[in-house]
């Protein structure tokens, strides 16, 4: 049996370095501090109970 | 003989943990209370502007958990993002948007779902700089809301829980880094990888070509299993050989899973000044832990249909090597711990069978629970448990000397409540939104029917835990469950936490009340039975009518 080692490609050929939507970026972004701000809200409403 | 090696492999995984349980506990319990600091943490203190010895309110400790939280999401998303450009990257393109999301939100709660096939979609420096990282912090991070609570319990009159950033270093360096360190070393001497190969080309003996993968897998593997993370670098997790490798790696890893969980009661002991106190947070958490496993390993090792009865048990979905026992175990373990790793598939479980994994997790991972999240679950739990024993025989509510007061209840109820609305809302939702509904049953769900329900049902009970663990036979890389499943995780993982602070905050600004002939005794036996009952009844008061819809009505079949 006989093996060879492929070595890790520095980076995908090509191609841009975030291929995708940037608008999904930004929503995925906001959807973030969303969820964070409701956390902080719920504290904000848990200190005064 | 099977069952006497199963036997055999309880006992001493039973007579580790007992030798671990005083050490680990009081080395966790120094850990936390003493003022000296080392040399790194000083450094990195000055770093991020903080004084050691400054003292936190709740609301100060909690915004310091969401600020350092809400920095790991936006940096594992930006890695992923970007990982086209980085070193080690295997070639491999970015991470696309959703699924960034949600395994940014995955690693930074300590769930680790993965929906994706990690040696196909993550690079060496995801995995390390992004994802073992996490790893790390994500469990130093429960770990110190535990603690902060258990100092809400300790202390009087004081208006701080503890200082979080002291904590989560503490935690990180001293308790986890060099735990990983050494357990990483074990594994690779049991044959768990650890290199930067990448993809290695065979010639198989008849003549085929077979790429094999490599890593730096030892190294997360230990932490993936310390820290109750559960992440697997790769697909299979630890049903793969590189990453578990025999026998006796597959009860280590066990062991790494349950060492800290099942040892932080002592340190509660310690902390409060009644070790048998922790005992009793103990035998509650073991109790409910051999139940399941027992309860599970007779229904696996009594398959019903032709297959099964000839194999001697149900086999499907079980990794030859450790059979029906060792299955079970891990199965046991890894979901009562929120860790989520597998050896086996879940899905493949029998009907009943494949509940118990569910159920697990459904008791809120308290029995032992993850680092951290287990204590502070089960704390809670008894704070509920001396409620209602007050209630029933009408002792005056109090525990460790501390009043509950309608304060404390209202926060120990939201926090029951917390995780049953995510399971519950989101399972309803992914069949109730029209356009939503048609994606999960022709795209995600592989198995229709009852079989289908009891899937998505798991990915959100396994989410909203921080369990992360999966049931398979479900395609969740899709733009809804991305994005449902990461959401849950991040409201399932801090507005628990958000409870628990305030909680601790509220705990340690009273003083302690003297024990009187009303007060409830909490460590003796009829408390452990009280506080598992109370565990159970509450899930399955919340959880029984969705289990009749998926497992228990396939099973009824």
């Amino acid at each position: 049996m006989r093996s060879r080692t492929c070595l890790p490609a520095a980076s995908a050929a090509g191609g841009p370095a975030f291929p995708g939507v940037l608008v999904l970026d930004l929503i995925y972004v906001i959807a973030v501090i969303a969820v964070f701000v409701v956390v902080g809200l719920i504290a904000k409403g848990v200190e005064k109970l | 003989m099977e069952l006497l090696f199963a036997g055999l492999q309880a006992a001493t995984l039973a007579l580790i943990l007992a030798l671990v349980y005083r050490p680990l506990g009081d080395y966790m319990a120094h850990l936390y209370t003493t003022t000296t600091d080392w040399k790194v943490e000083r450094g990195l203190y000055r770093l991020v502007g903080v004084d050691p010895r400054s003292e936190q309110s709740w609301p100060a400790y909690l915004r310091g958990v969401l600020a350092f939280s809400v920095v790991g999401v936006f940096f594992v998303y930006a890695i992923q993002r970007a990982q086209a450009v980085l070193p080690y990257a295997l070639g491999l393109p970015a991470v696309p948007e959703g699924l960034s999301f949600n395994t940014a939100a995955s690693f930074v709660t300590n769930t680790n779902w993965q929906s994706y096939s990690p040696e196909l979609t993550m690079g060496y420096t995801v995995q390390l700089a992004g994802l073992a990282v996490q790893n790390f912090v994500s469990a130093a991070v429960g770990i110190a809301v535990a603690i902060a609570l258990v100092r809400g319990f300790a202390r009087r009159r004081s208006g701080t829980i503890g200082n979080f950033w002291v904590d989560l270093f503490r935690g990180s360096f001293r308790l986890l880094l060099p735990f990983a360190v050494l357990s990483a070393i074990v594994l690779i001497i049991g044959g768990v990888v650890q290199n930067f190969n990448g993809f290695t080309e065979l010639t198989t003996l008849a003549g085929n070509t077979q790429n094999l993968p490599g890593g730096p897998v030892a190294s997360q593997e230990a932490i993936k299993e310390l820290g109750t993370n559960g992440g697997g670098f790769f697909n299979t997790n630890s049903a793969h050989p590189f990453e578990n490798s025999t026998s006796w790696t597959n009860l280590f890893e066990i062991v790494l899973m349950l060492a800290i969980p099942f040892a932080l009661p002592r340190t509660f002991g310690r902390m409060v000044g009644s070790n048998r106190q922790g005992y009793a947070i103990l035998a509650t958490m073991a109790s409910l832990f051999v139940i399941s496993l027992v309860t599970l390993t007779m229904l696996e090792a009594d398959g019903a249909g032709t297959a099964p009865q000839l194999a001697g048990g149900a086999m499907e979905g079980k990794e030859q090597r450790y059979g029906i026992y060792a299955s079970t175990l891990f199965g046991t373990t890894s979901t009562l711990t929120s860790t989520g790793a597998v050896n086996s598939m879940h899905d493949s479980f029998t009907a009943i069978g494949g509940m118990m994994p569910m159920l697990n997790m459904m008791l809120g991972e308290v029995a032992p629970g993850g680092v951290g999240s287990g204590l502070y679950g089960m704390l809670v739990l008894a704070v509920i448990a001396v409620f209602i024993a007050g209630l029933l025989v009408g002792r005056t509510p109090e525990y460790l000397g501390k009043k509950l007061g309608p304060r404390e209840i209202k926060l120990a109820s939201l926090y029951i409540l917390v995780t049953p609305i995510l399971v519950l809302a989101g399972t309803a939702l992914s069949f109730a939104i029209p356009g939503v509904r048609e994606d999960v049953e022709t795209v995600s769900i592989w198995n229709p029917g009852v079989h289908g329900m009891s899937e998505v049902l798991y990915a959100f009970t396994s989410a909203s835990n921080n369990n992360g663990s999966a049931f398979a036979g479900l395609t969740a890389n899709t733009p809804w469950l991305n994005s449902a499943l990461g959401i849950a995780m991040l409201l399932g993982r801090f507005i628990p936490i958000v409870l628990v602070l305030a909680l601790a905050g509220s705990l340690a600004a009273q003083d302690k009340v003297p024990v009187t002939a009303g007060t409830l005794p909490t460590y003796r036996p009829q408390f452990v039975g009280l506080l598992g009952g109370v565990t159970v009844l509450v899930t399955a008061l919340t959880y029984f009518p969705v289990l009749t819809l998926g497992p228990l009505a396939e099973g009824l079949n």
